[in-house]
């Protein structure tokens, strides 16, 4: 199966499942392809879960949800080590986090030690359990969601954990002709269930594809220099990290990717930058939209090489 | 591409390079350094500011608003000069170190290049180009000026749409004209463009200028300003220092140029006693000529004069200098009665109340109402040299005069009308400077004045005597001259204008010892003589005709011989001079005035100043003029200009498209590139530039599936795979395409969709 087709296919599942989400839909390929996660921030009820299981199903992969609450421990997202009786030893009782398609409800609910441990997992790809290391999954993604609203009770995760995903982003309400397909389309709250269409193996390739996108040195100082000028702004106090601009890059070559081509162009660069700002920018600004304009506007695109 | 490749693309670092340039060459203009060198030190300001600018930006990052480097780059020339003055005793001014760090300061701020720096180097462009186009008087200075005009409206005009377009070009027009001003009255005049918009826009400290809101001059070189409102600013800082036995009476001074007064005799020699410094005193001998004629009188029987060429050098035996516009009669004698040859100067004249002091030690004088016969005010300053002489040398018709801090009118009288002198002070001191504010009668307007009318009471008046021995013949031919003409003022002016075509001006001729009457000599025979033979004639016909007229003797400074530090004019001995004046009156009962003419060819009249209205006319005329004497050629040019300017987008299409291919041959690998600058300016002169932040995909392919632009997009297409996908192998069909088949006008409409 080509690149474009395990796209195709990727695409068409997540957007039925998800109507009138297109661009959604991307961003979240774009997360998935560039090895990345996802935070959402959004209301109850607006797909979230749909979309996560909506993509466990579509690459037959495991999934998983955590509800986080102020009581959840560490070892409910790690696993643990539980003593046989019968053969008088430990076994190791995985976590949700070995998932394939992990969902994270409320990750704000749970406290920083819990988050930390969740965190660690995304950014290693392992966990540490009674000393023993174990990897997770190769294509182990975590979609993690956060109320706006609410937030009695709740624990913000700090700028450095922040910077772990890759982009945030925020569903929203479909509109008023999707709403209406989506009651004539589903007459009861049942979810579809989804053909088995993509191997873990696919996405795999996938994902080494896209590692291969051509990223040219002109195109790396252009996004050099706009992370750089993220840095200097007044209004931004803290600007894009190296790991950030990694990701940046990531991003890019995954949006290179679905419009199915094997270079970066500037375009892909200025396509993801405001779901990239939007997770780890910090600043006194009124309107991330402004920043990025204002950004976009001073840096030249590179129309040469190098 | 970043970094210094697309600096060169923005329109202002041109203005920038072009204001740059400027600077150098009003500095290099006005310390007489080549052109050459101006335009090195242009290049080398530019590329010094450049380099700084880039380590600067590339090295101290961490300064990050770059305050203290802005601060220190435009105060840097200022003290490096300061500096330089005290180690090398060479500098320039003030102003200039000023408008030196500012362009420094501008280049670091281009390496910053974000929008409001780039609006601010446009604005400092602006500002540092004008004031030192202000400064120069060099053609090449207008090209530099052309240049910073032409990279402006660039940079007005790029990336602009809409209303926001036409606000630029309105401002683009307003530059264009502000500048323009500034070329056409610097080539008008030839003068450096304050100095020629005058009344309009005051010069820093040099224009001369009374402007209650004008500041004190700055400098024009070690203390030379000409700023009248402050005595703190007043010019002539250096004052030479003359020896007493220099300094030369009137009488000395014409008996040394236009020949002694016959018949001569020889006095024993004498010795006087010079001091100098008041610290040493030596004997020099001295032989004093004496006539046993040696009154006040001037005699038109003379002995020879002395030739130009043995005339000293006049830099150190100037009379005065004077520093102001010329020409200008600065008359000291006035002579009344012509008796036997010789004339005698008029009697003493004193009036009370003559002036009053109006503060700051000017003396403001009684002005007769004139209705609208002067021009526009005009300022001198003049210092006296060696000449020795009581009565000041001043242009006439006074408004306002200043001598150091004399503040008293006593400390002034009259000695004879319209000649003042210092009362009580036999000479006027060696050095000292005067500051004067007068007008000038426009002679054409008098024309409607009446003279001093011939009236029984005043018909024996000195100024209406004719000599009871004066050839008939002059009266004749006085009357002949004026036969058909007006009376009053025509036929004055008909006798002057005469006079000047009807002899030869010759200084050194005198009247021959066996002529019985020089002025029958010089009008009947020779046809020729020095222009007190002139005055003579000039005097003696108009009064003939029944109007007042006398003789004046005195200083006619010409402009043509300059300091060459200072620009002042000098008047040497021979600037000594005869001129006529005639008596006229504002109204009927009225304050008469005596009005200067000039019958002596090759001098003339300073004509009254004119106003900006005045020289707008005059460039408006000398402009139809020239129009009507090459109508066809202005008409084939405007006609040219006209169909240039209509098709301005396939002209510039055109040109942009042989440099495209041009460049395409030298560099054929480069072919994408090229393509999509061609593409970039075809855009910007169709009216739809490209911001260099959008990518050319985003900004020209509007619909992805469009049919009829499927060529531009497989051309951006392949522009993209080649620069971004480093495909090397993409034939270059679209590229060639997009270049052949998507024009400006094709683009203006494709993108206006």
């Amino acid at each position: 199966m080509t690149p474009a087709d395990t796209i195709q296919i990727l695409r068409s599942s997540l957007n039925s499942a998800l109507k009138g989400k297109a661009s959604v839909v991307d961003q979240v390929l774009i997360c998935l392809l560039s090895g990345g996660h996802v935070l959402l921030e959004d209301m109850p009820g607006l797909g979230k879960t749909t979309l996560a299981k909506a993509l466990a199903d579509t690459i037959g992969g495991t999934f998983a949800r955590i509800q986080c609450t102020p009581d959840l421990l560490p070892s409910d997202i790690t696993g643990f080590s539980i003593f046989d009786p019968e053969s008088r030893s430990f076994s190791f009782q995985p976590g949700p986090v070995f998932s394939d398609i992990v969902l994270v409800d409320e990750i704000n609910r749970a406290t920083p030690r819990t988050q930390s441990a969740l965190l660690e997992a995304m950014a290693e790809g392992q966990v540490t359990v009674d000393n023993v290391r174990r990897n997770l999954s190769p294509i182990f993604f975590v979609i993690a969601t956060q109320n706006p609203i609410d937030h009695h009770g709740t624990f913000a995760l700090p700028e450095a954990q922040l910077d772990r995903f890759a982009m945030k982003l925020s569903i929203g309400y479909p509109d008023r002709q999707n709403e209406v397909l989506m009651l004539r389309d589903q007459p009861s709250t049942k979810l579809p269930r989804h053909q088995l269409q993509v191997s873990v193996s696919d996405l795999i390739a996938l994902r080494s594809h896209t590692e291969s996108v051509i990223v040219t040195p002109a195109i790396c100082e252009y996004i050099v220099d706009l992370c750089r000028a993220t840095r200097t702004k007044e209004q931004i106090r803290l600007g894009v990290s190296p790991r950030g601009m990694l990701t940046w890059k990531a991003a890019a070559q995954a949006h290179a990717v679905l419009d199915d081509r094997k270079f970066v162009t500037p375009d892909d660069v200025q396509a993801v930058m405001f779901d990239v700002f939007n997770v780890r920018l910090q600043g006194t600004y009124a309107n991330l939209h402004d920043v990025v304009a204002r950004l976009e506007h001073e840096i030249p695109v590179p129309i040469e090489s190098q | 591409m970043t970094g210094p490749q697309s600096l060169w693309r923005l329109p202002q670092l041109w203005m920038l390079l072009g204001a740059s340039l400027l600077t150098t060459h009003a500095i290099a203009e006005s310390a007489g350094t080549t052109l050459l060198l101006g335009i090195l030190g242009g290049l080398l300001l530019s590329l010094a500011g450049g380099v700084i600018g880039y380590l600067l930006r590339r090295y101290a990052t961490k300064v990050s608003k770059g305050d203290f480097i802005l601060v220190t780059l435009f105060l840097l020339p200022v003290i490096a000069d300061q500096v330089v003055r005290m180690v090398a005793h060479v500098g320039i001014g003030t102003e200039q170190c000023l408008i030196v760090g500012l362009n420094l300061a501008s280049w670091w701020l281009i390496w910053h290049s974000t929008d409001v720096n780039r609006r601010i180097v446009m604005l400092s462009s602006l500002g540092t180009g004008v004031i030192a186009a202000s400064l120069c008087q060099h053609v090449v200075s207008y090209l530099y000026v052309v240049w910073l005009i032409t990279a402006i409206i660039w940079g007005l005009t790029s990336e602009a749409r809409g209303t926001k377009a036409q606000r630029n070009a309105l401002a683009s027009i307003l530059v264009a004209v502000v500048s323009g001003i500034f070329i056409v009255a610097a080539a008008a005049t030839g003068r450096l463009a304050p100095h020629s918009l005058t009344g309009f826009i005051p010069g820093s400290g040099g224009s001369q200028l009374s402007d209650p809101f004008g500041r004190g001059g700055v400098g024009n070189g070690e203390g030379e300003v000409a700023a009248t409102t402050k005595t703190e600013d007043i010019g002539f800082a250096n004052t030479d220092i003359t020896v007493e036995s220099d300094r030369r009476t009137l009488y000395d001074a014409m008996s040394e140029m236009y020949g002694k007064p016959e018949p001569l005799t020889k006095a024993a020699p004498k010795h006087r006693k010079v001091v100098f410094w008041a610290k040493e005193m030596i004997e020099k001998p001295k032989t004093e000529l004496v006539s046993p004629n040696a009154s006040k009188g001037f005699s038109t029987r003379r002995g020879n004069g002395k030739a130009a060429n043995s005339v000293s050098n006049t830099a150190a035996k100037a009379l005065v200098y004077v520093s102001g516009r010329t020409p200008v009669h600065l008359p000291l004698t006035a002579y009344d009665s012509y008796i036997g040859e010789e004339w005698e100067p008029g009697r003493t004249y004193s009036e009370s109340e003559i002036m009053e002091h109006k503060g700051n030690f000017w003396m403001q004088f009684r002005l007769a109402q004139w209705p609208n016969v002067f021009g526009a005010e005009e300022h001198h300053q003049i210092k006296i040299g060696i000449l020795a002489t009581s009565a000041l040398p001043l242009p006439q018709q006074l408004i306002s005069l200043r001598i150091d801090q004399l503040k008293e009118p006593d400390f002034y009288r009259w000695t004879q009308r319209g000649i003042l002198c210092l009362d009580r002070v036999p000479l006027v001191p060696s050095g000292i400077r005067i500051d004067t504010v007068t007008r000038t009668f426009d002679l054409d307007k008098l024309n409607g004045h009446r003279l001093t009318p011939l009236t029984p009471d005043n018909r024996r008046h000195v100024h209406y005597r004719v000599p009871k021995t004066m050839d008939a013949r002059v009266a004749a031919l006085a009357r002949d001259w004026t036969a058909g003409v007006p009376t009053g003022w025509p036929q004055v002016q008909a006798i002057i204008n005469r006079l000047r075509t009807f002899a030869r001006h010759d200084r050194l001729r005198s009247v021959p010892a066996t002529e019985s009457d020089a002025l029958t000599w010089f009008l009947f025979k020779s046809k020729s003589g020095p222009d007190y033979l002139f005055a003579t004639a000039a005097t003696l016909m108009i009064r003939s005709l029944g109007y007042p007229a006398r003789v004046v003797n005195g200083i006619y400074v010409d402009g043509k011989h300059k300091d060459s530090r200072t620009g002042h004019s000098i008047a040497s001995l021979e600037s000594l001079h005869f001129w006529c004046q005639v008596e006229t009156e504002a109204a009927p009962n009225q304050e008469c005035v005596w009005v200067n003419l000039e019958p002596t060819p090759g001098y003339v009249l300073a004509s009254p100043k004119p106003t900006f209205a005045d020289m707008a006319r005059t460039v408006m005329q000398h402009s139809f003029r020239t129009f009507n004497a090459n109508k066809v050629i202005v008409v084939i040019v405007g006609l040219l200009m006209l169909t240039a300017y209509a098709l301005r987008m396939y002209i510039l299409d055109a040109l942009y498209t042989l440099r495209w291919q041009l460049r395409c041959l030298r560099r054929p690998n480069r072919i994408h590139v090229e393509t999509m600058c061609l593409l970039d300016l075809r855009a910007r002169i169709a009216g739809r530039p490209r911001k260099a932040a959008t990518s050319h995909a985003k900004h020209f392919i509007r619909s992805p599936h469009a049919v009829f632009a499927a060529n531009l997009i497989l051309g951006i297409r392949d522009f993209e795979r080649i620069t971004y996908g480093l495909e090397t192998d993409i034939p270059t069909v679209n590229l060639r395409m997009v270049a052949w088949r998507w024009n400006a006008q094709r683009l203006r409409g494709y993108l206006s969709k």
